[in-house]
């Protein structure tokens, strides 16, 4: 079973994504910051990593610099879910080391297909 | 009012109604025709409003309707008036006899009142009591059996006592004892005023019952002095059980105390409340025996009485209050309005009947008229009345059959003009939903073409110069185009363009007879024009162009109206261009605005965004490379990330920067230890340099005496040398007599092989002779045999022919000798040429010999000129030698100039070491002023 880690800082997101996920079979480890992720990602081990964009402290895109940037999670596949849906964004997201970039709102499908398309 | 009036009235409203119906039928059909709007008949407002009521019914109902209305109307209210009189009247009898009944019971109250206060003064005054001697001989027992027997006749009392002037009971009639009086009011009254006393009820309110106290004075029949206080204690049951006797069934009483408190009621809940409350009316000065007032809450309304005053009694200060129910007051009343009813309704049923029985017949003709009128307004234009009699509705008749013929016949004329209209509409309505210039104008000339049936329409647009191209056209099959065409008419400005803009139109009904200018006939005749129309369009005072029809397929006499349509058409192509123009200018306007208004809220948001971003970047400019931008929504939210991504990598450069200074001053304390060392090293070596050029000036001086050697050797082998090239010299000559006797022997050989060959040729002419002779003798036998055939006559041929064989046998003979002759002169030359060849080959041999030793002296000669040249160059080696020497000790020289420079160099490194930590050490504090944890 994967583990995915959702980094999201809204709970009422974070309750949509983690539903998705365990209805499709996912261990889901959520972290309410980027900076819990942060430590979350190296001492678990997610098989994927989940992040919002727009967080208080620590936004999505630093999380993804500082995930490729540590050897632990250099190459954990990420997959950016935001709101910022402009092409500018999903370009600047991908060049932060995000392998999928979604913009909300997006379905179960999508996430669970983004997921499949990294997902080793 | 009276039916006729009514029926008059009705009528006047009947006819006006007819107008309108017949106004709404007019209407009806303008509408079909599609007249515009404004020009429809209004019907009047103030004949409306009663009819529309009543438009829903029929004639004759209506009639009959207001027929009745009118007949029973004045029966109900008659009716009404009557009940409401008697009701007034009855209701002022039954409150007469209401207060009637009340002072009555006042009355009757207070005459029991007065008797009951005559029985206490008479038992009072009994002979027992008031008689000394009588009372005085009698036991306490005797004297209580005595006022039994006195109060005995009068039985409404529950108790009787005596009392003396300390208020101890003396005698009494109940069996219950009772207490000390003294402090009773009456009692206290009594014994002040020395007179008779009635008190006022004294209510028992858990009870519901009250009583009242009779109390007299008894005196001493002798000496008239007060000695006792008789009481009587009279329980008002018994008043109430006289007033039950009085009063009707449904009637309700109450009596009042001097304090408006109930103490006798029919209902005895009532008792102990107080009236006030009950009946908020009843306040004093509003008390007046004419009033009715009823009680909350209860179907009652009560008459009031004060107390009447009799002669000899007290004035107790009493109120009565007689109540009925409202049932029994109305019962009256309702058999009244019963009576009156049924009476009303009888009488209206009979006026109502002879009243729809009167209009039926008169609604009857106006029914058919009305029918009529409404089929016509329905559009059946062939409906027609019969005419009968002679009154107003014959001619109303009359009126309405010109009204259809007239109506059939404007409708003709409508239905025509409709279409017309409604061609023009169509044209002006398609022409007005193009949306661009072009496509109104190409709208335009179909349209005006297929409204006027004509050959050709076009458009023509002015420029400032008046000149004008021909923009748009629509041309039947078969005539020329003119789209596109450019005319400039010299004439045109000053002749036309004042008369069109005021609308003139210009029209030509048959150009071969018109008299126009030639130039404008040239215009018209390359098109086949035979007739035209030519209409300006101007939008706002400025003609912009001008619509025009041509008739190509022979003359044409336009119709007023074609012309009318014709104009109009160009007027609207003109409105549509404005409205196009205008609409184009609009949306352009709007789009720049709101374009404008998008940039300046993009612009602001941006702003706006742009400080927020500043506010979190302006740490990071101070030094704290831990601050962090806001990634938001916006567009600046990647440039404030690309911002964090900038300061985490400075970030992580000037850590990096901080551990490599803080290395560098380190491993610059150790660089400069071993600079120290490697200039002591560099001093051991310059020393080291100066011995090792000692030891290479001792070689040199070595080399020289090799050298001197060498050239001593050289002149030996230059003479030995010399002397080998005299001998080569002298082998040479020998070399070449030998050549000369190989030529000469040689040139012998030939000639000897020539003598051969010679020989050889004569074998071969011996052999050809040889030949003939065996030919010559087998012709010879050839002969004896054909000379033998032929017999004798051959005999002479066969003898020559035996004498040519025989010569040709001794040819052949003598061929052989010869043969043999040539075989011995060939062997003998055949051993000369082996001789010579011997001879020749002893000559190489020795020619070999004489080689061998000459190439021997050559080798002598190369080997010494071998041994001068390796001396000359071991002089040269050793020449070179010296100078390479040379080059060494001057090379020596400078390494340990080099060597000492390197010491004077490692010093200076040494120090500037020292200065580089100094650096390193300013690096570190100026890095150390960026925050990176």
């Amino acid at each position: 079973m994967s583990k995915v880690l959702v980094v999201e800082d809204a709970p009422s997101e974070m309750e949509l994504l983690s539903h998705y996920l365990q209805q499709s079979g996912y261990l889901v480890i959520s972290a309410m910051s980027a900076k819990d992720a942060l430590n979350k990602a190296i001492e678990l081990k997610p098989d994927i990593v989940v992040t919002d964009v727009i967080m208080p402290g620590m936004s999505g895109f630093t999380l993804c610099r500082s995930l490729r940037r540590h050897p632990e999670t250099e190459n954990v596949p990420i997959i950016i879910c935001t709101s910022k849906n402009q092409e500018i964004d999903r370009f600047w997201g991908l060049r932060q080391g995000a392998n999928v970039y979604m913009t909300k709102p997006f379905t179960q499908d999508d996430l669970i297909r983004a997921i499949k398309s990294v997902e080793g | 009012m009276g039916k006729g009036t009514g029926f008059s009235v009705h009528l006047r409203d009947y006819f006006l109604y007819l107008l309108h119906l017949t106004l709404v039928m007019v209407d009806q059909i303008e509408s079909q025709i599609s007249t515009p709007p404004s020009r429809r008949l209004v019907t009047p407002r103030s004949q409306d409003s009663f009819f529309t009521r009543l438009t829903p019914l029929g004639l004759e109902k209506k009639i009959a309707a207001i027929a009745i209305i009118l007949g029973t109307l004045p029966v109900f209210g008659v009716g009404a008036i009557g009940y409401g009189l008697a009701n007034r009247a009855l209701t002022q009898q039954l409150a007469d006899t209401q207060q009637v009944s009340s002072v009555r019971l006042s009355d009757l109250i207070s005459r029991y009142m007065a008797q009951r206060y005559a029985d206490i003064q008479a038992i009072a005054s009994s002979a027992v009591l008031a008689n000394a001697k009588v009372r005085d001989s009698l036991s306490s027992t005797e004297r209580d059996a005595a006022l039994k027997r006195i109060v005995e006749p009068y039985g409404m009392y529950d108790d009787v006592a005596i009392f003396d002037l300390e208020g101890n009971v003396l005698s009494q009639t109940a069996s219950q004892s009772v207490a000390n009086q003294a402090n009773q009011d009456y009692f206290r009254t009594v014994l002040k005023t020395n007179k008779p006393f009635i008190s006022q009820p004294i209510i028992f309110s858990k009870e519901r019952t009250s009583e009242v106290y009779f109390a007299a004075p008894i005196k001493d029949a002798d000496t008239g002095k007060t000695i006792a206080i008789a009481r009587a204690d009279l329980p008002l049951a018994k008043l109430a059980d006289q007033i039950k006797s009085y009063t009707l069934v449904g009637q309700e009483y109450r009596l009042l105390n001097n304090s408006s408190e109930v103490f006798l009621a029919s209902q005895s809940d009532r008792i102990g409340r107080n009236a006030m409350s009950d009946f908020p009316e009843l306040r004093e000065g509003q008390r007046d025996p004419n009033r009715y007032f009823s009680e909350p809450g209860n179907r009652l309304f009560f008459s009031y009485a004060p107390w009447t005053k009799l002669d000899g009694l007290p004035d107790l200060n009493w109120q009565i209050l007689l109540g009925s129910t409202v049932e029994t007051a109305s019962q009256p009343r309702q058999q009244l309005l019963l009576i009156l009813g049924i009476g009303t309704s009888v009488a209206a049923v009979l006026a109502g009947c002879i009243a729809a029985w009167l209009s039926g017949r008169l609604a009857r003709r106006l029914t058919s008229v009305t029918t009529a009128i409404q089929a016509l307004g329905q559009g059946q234009l062939e409906t027609r009345l019969t005419l009968r009699g002679d009154d107003e509705i014959t001619s109303l008749s009359g009126s309405v059959n010109s009204m259809a013929d007239q109506l059939q016949s404007l409708l003709q004329q409508q239905v025509r003009h409709a279409s017309d209209l409604q061609c023009f509409n169509e044209a002006t309505f398609h022409i007005r939903k193009s949306l661009d210039v072009d496509g109104v104008m190409q709208t335009a000339v179909r349209e005006v073409r297929r409204l006027l049936e004509c050959d050709r329409a076009l458009v023509y647009l002015f420029d400032e110069q008046w000149q004008g191209t021909i923009v748009a056209e629509s041309v039947a099959l078969g005539y020329p185009a003119s789209l596109g065409v450019n005319i400039a008419d010299p004439c045109f400005a000053q002749q036309f363009v004042d008369k069109y803009r005021q609308g003139r139109m210009h029209s030509i009904s048959n150009l071969d007879t018109v008299d126009i200018d030639p130039c404008y006939r040239g215009q018209l005749e390359p098109f086949h024009v035979k007739a035209n129309l030519v209409a300006p369009m101007v939008v706002e005072g400025k003609l912009i162009g001008l619509l025009a029809v041509h008739q190509c397929s022979g003359p044409r006499d336009w119709q007023s109206s074609e012309m009318n349509l014709f104009y109009q058409m160009a007027v609207h192509v003109g409105f549509a261009l404005e409205q196009v123009r205008l609409v184009e200018q609009e949306q352009k306007l709007l789009h720049v605005e709101t374009l404008s208004e998008e940039r300046r809220q993009h612009k602001e948001t941006f702003q706006f965004q742009l400080l927020e971003l500043l506010q979190h970047v302006e740490k990071a400019a101070m030094g704290d490379l831990t601050a962090r931008a806001m990634v938001g929504e916006g567009e600046i939210g990647i440039i404030a990330d690309f911002f964090n991504a900038i300061v985490e990598n400075l970030q992580h450069l000037v850590q990096q920067v901080k551990q490599a200074t803080v290395e560098v001053s380190a491993s610059l304390g150790n660089h400069e230890v071993a600079v120290r060392s490697l200039s002591t090293d560099a001093d051991l070596q310059a020393q080291e340099t100066a011995s090792t050029l000692a030891s290479v000036e001792q070689m040199i001086t070595s080399i020289k005496t090799v050298a001197q050697s060498a050239q001593q050797a050289a002149i030996v082998s230059q003479s030995a040398s010399a002397t080998a090239e005299t001998g080569g010299l002298a082998i040479d000559a020998t070399v070449q007599s030998i050549v000369e006797l190989r030529q000469t022997i040689g040139e012998t050989a030939k000639k000897v092989k020539r003598l051969g060959e010679a020989s050889q040729q004569i074998s071969k002419v011996v052999s050809l002779i040889n030949q003939i002779s065996v030919q010559t003798n087998m012709l010879a036998i050839n002969a004896g045999i054909e000379a033998a055939r032929a017999g004798k006559e051959g005999q002479g041929f066969a003898t020559v022919a035996d004498e040519v064989a025989a010569l040709a046998v001794r040819a052949s003979e003598a061929t052989q000798e010869i043969e043999h002759l040539v075989l011995n002169i060939q062997q003998e030359t055949g051993e000369v040429i082996d001789a010579m060849e011997q001879g020749t080959a002893q000559v190489v041999e020795g020619t070999q010999c004489v080689e061998d030793a000459k190439q021997s002296l050559e080798q002598m000669m190369k080997a010494s000129h071998g041994i001068n040249q390796l001396v000359q160059s071991i002089s040269l080696a050793t020449e070179s030698q010296v100078e390479t020497t040379h080059a060494i000790a001057t090379l020596m020289h400078e390494i340990a100039q080099v060597a000492e420079r390197t010491s004077n160099s490692s010093i200076q490194v040494s120090d500037s070491l020292r200065q580089t930590t100094a650096i390193a050490k300013e690096l570190q504090g100026s890095v150390e002023t960026f925050k990176v944890s």
